[in-house]
């Protein structure tokens, strides 16, 4: 699971962890053992049960979680989870550095889930698109018009950021770096907090409109890579808590879709991702 | 991108780059970049995230390297693309009759080298004269010393297209006409070479937004086929260009 801050990867693992220890959604996978921080796992999963924002993961953890995933009564693999701090992966993009035991686990990973929130894409939005939406048109005109003229005194401004550029660009730049480690990794890419792309019928189609270059990277890169709309919580917190509290089975809050078909599976993008029938 | 300081180089490659961002080229995909980082610092200041109250570009300072990766893919054809966007005064050196041995290296693998004629100055009597001149002298230079390859194609590039088409009639028409002669002059002196029209960004209603640049990224793309050379790992075939080196071991 790879994704930058707030990039949903925390609440799926929550719902995740609810439905692999629950069974109680068919054809769910099961959870056979666990290994790892399962104080952390229970923290977040308390959290997602009284429908309340998730603890993030903490800057100073590299939270690693492991199940074996049982397909009926039999052990069909084991999944492992490193759930890195979304803060140190940002920081890799300004230092070009990261943990040791994370590029390990890079290298050694046969497939990585690529998380993506629909309802915090960072755009880059440009200024002059700013100004036009904000201003008007022809306000906008007359703005550029006098700055390209004569060089207009312009305000101080931000320092270039390496760590908050656009989602798209981050998320390419983190997947060049997986390939070149281990180019036949396969990639999933789950768009978390899909209730809020009420505009784009399928995760594809959300991808191919707001977030172009990863769309046209993977079309290229990795054609069959599988793509789900996700909405662990069902809901946006704390606002629809409440009404998410009053479902009366906590899994069926959630929602998943591959564009073609959606049920509450959310253990669906693993089994898709790793080849694993249905149980 | 060759041209004096000011002339458009930056933004021409930003706003480039930013047709991909914003899924506006339908001819080609993206299909990588190992200077992302590059690309989002020369865009940084046209950002919301910047502050800025007007889009803006940084100049290029003399010590970047200046190179800027893409690779695409047209329909099935891949392409690497290598930019060379260098502070204007390394050229204006050139012009001066000074070495200068980073631009001099990378024009000396150039496939394609645009000039940049600065649009704005296009517009101002005082200015529009020198203007062209100083294009006129670099690509006496280059071609002169020899600099770029034989097999180099050029393009000159009106930069700021939108200024100029406020500007009026006059300015249009001089600047139509002075490029043709300059791509004219410069075919004569062995770099072929065409006009090209460019706005990275829209002041004027009629001239919209990334004005040409998916033509400019189309040009720069073909490879004719009298360059005829592969792109594969034989180490009997040694690529005759350095820059297909970086093709083989890329």
């Amino acid at each position: 699971m790879l994704g930058f801050p707030e990039s949903g990867k925390t609440t799926f693992l929550a719902a995740l962890w609810h439905v692999l220890s629950t069974g109680d959604v068919p054809g769910s996978l099961r959870l056979g053992s666990i290994a790892g921080d399962k104080a952390h796992l229970k923290a977040i999963h308390e959290a997602w049960l009284a429908c309340e924002t998730a603890v993030h993961t903490s800057r100073e953890a590299t939270e690693v979680v492991e199940f074996d995933l049982l397909a009926g009564s039999e052990k069909s693999g084991r999944l492992v989870i490193p759930d890195l701090a979304g803060d140190l992966l940002a920081d890799y993009m300004a230092a070009r550095i990261w943990p040791a035991d994370f590029d390990t686990s890079v290298r050694s990973a046969s497939a990585v889930l690529v998380f993506v929130n629909a309802g915090n894409v960072n755009e880059g939005v440009r200024t002059e698109d700013a100004i036009e939406w904000t201003a008007g048109v022809a306000e906008a005109k007359d703005r550029t018009n006098a700055e390209a003229g004569e060089h207009l005194a312009q305000g101080p401004t931000l320092d270039f950021d390496p760590t908050s550029l656009p989602t798209q660009v981050m998320v390419v730049d983190l997947l060049q770096q997986l390939r070149a480690r281990a180019g036949n990794t396969r990639i999933g890419v789950v768009i978390s907090a899909w209730d809020v792309a009420h505009d784009h019928p399928t995760p594809a189609g959300w991808l191919a409109k707001r977030l172009p270059i990863l769309s046209q990277y993977l079309g290229y890169h990795a054609p069959a890579t599988p793509m789900f709309g996700v909405s662990a919580q069902g809901g946006k917190f704390p606002d629809e808590s409440k009404a998410m509290a009053a479902i009366a089975r906590p899994s069926d809050r959630i929602q998943v879709t591959d564009g073609t078909s959606g049920d509450h599976d959310i253990s669906r993008p693993l089994r898709v991702l790793l080849g694993l029938p249905s149980q | 991108l060759a041209g004096p300081h000011g002339s458009g180089k930056t933004t021409l490659a930003a706003s480039l780059y930013e047709g991909f961002l914003s899924g506006e080229f339908p001819v080609a995909a993206f299909v990588g970049s190992r200077t992302l980082v590059g690309w989002e610092e020369r865009c940084h200041l046209a950002r919301v995230a910047s502050g800025g109250e007007v889009p803006d570009t940084g100049r290029t300072s003399r010590e970047d390297l200046g190179l800027l990766h893409l690779d695409l893919n047209f329909q099935t054809r891949f392409t690497r693309l290598l930019f060379a966007d260098l502070s204007g005064e390394h050229f204006e050196d050139l012009m001066e009759g000074v070495e200068n041995p980073h631009a001099q290296a990378l024009l000396d693998r150039a496939d394609h080298v645009a000039l940049c004629i600065d649009g704005a100055r296009l517009r101002n009597i005082a200015d529009r004269h020198r203007t062209i001149h100083e294009i006129r002298v670099l690509q006496r230079v280059m071609a002169e010393q020899k600099l770029v390859p034989a097999f180099t194609r050029g393009v000159h590039i009106i930069t700021k297209w939108d200024l100029v088409k406020s500007a009026g009639v006059d300015a249009e028409q001089f600047a139509r006409i002075n490029a043709a002669e300059l791509a004219t002059i410069s075919t004569d002196l062995g770099i072929p070479s065409k006009v090209a029209l460019a706005s990275a960004r829209s002041t004027h209603e009629e001239v919209p937004t990334r004005l040409g640049i998916a033509e400019l990224l189309l040009g720069w793309a073909a490879a004719p086929a009298s360059w005829g050379i592969p792109h594969k790992v034989d180490p009997i075939e040694r690529p005759t260009r350095p820059f297909d080196w970086y093709g083989l071991h890329g």
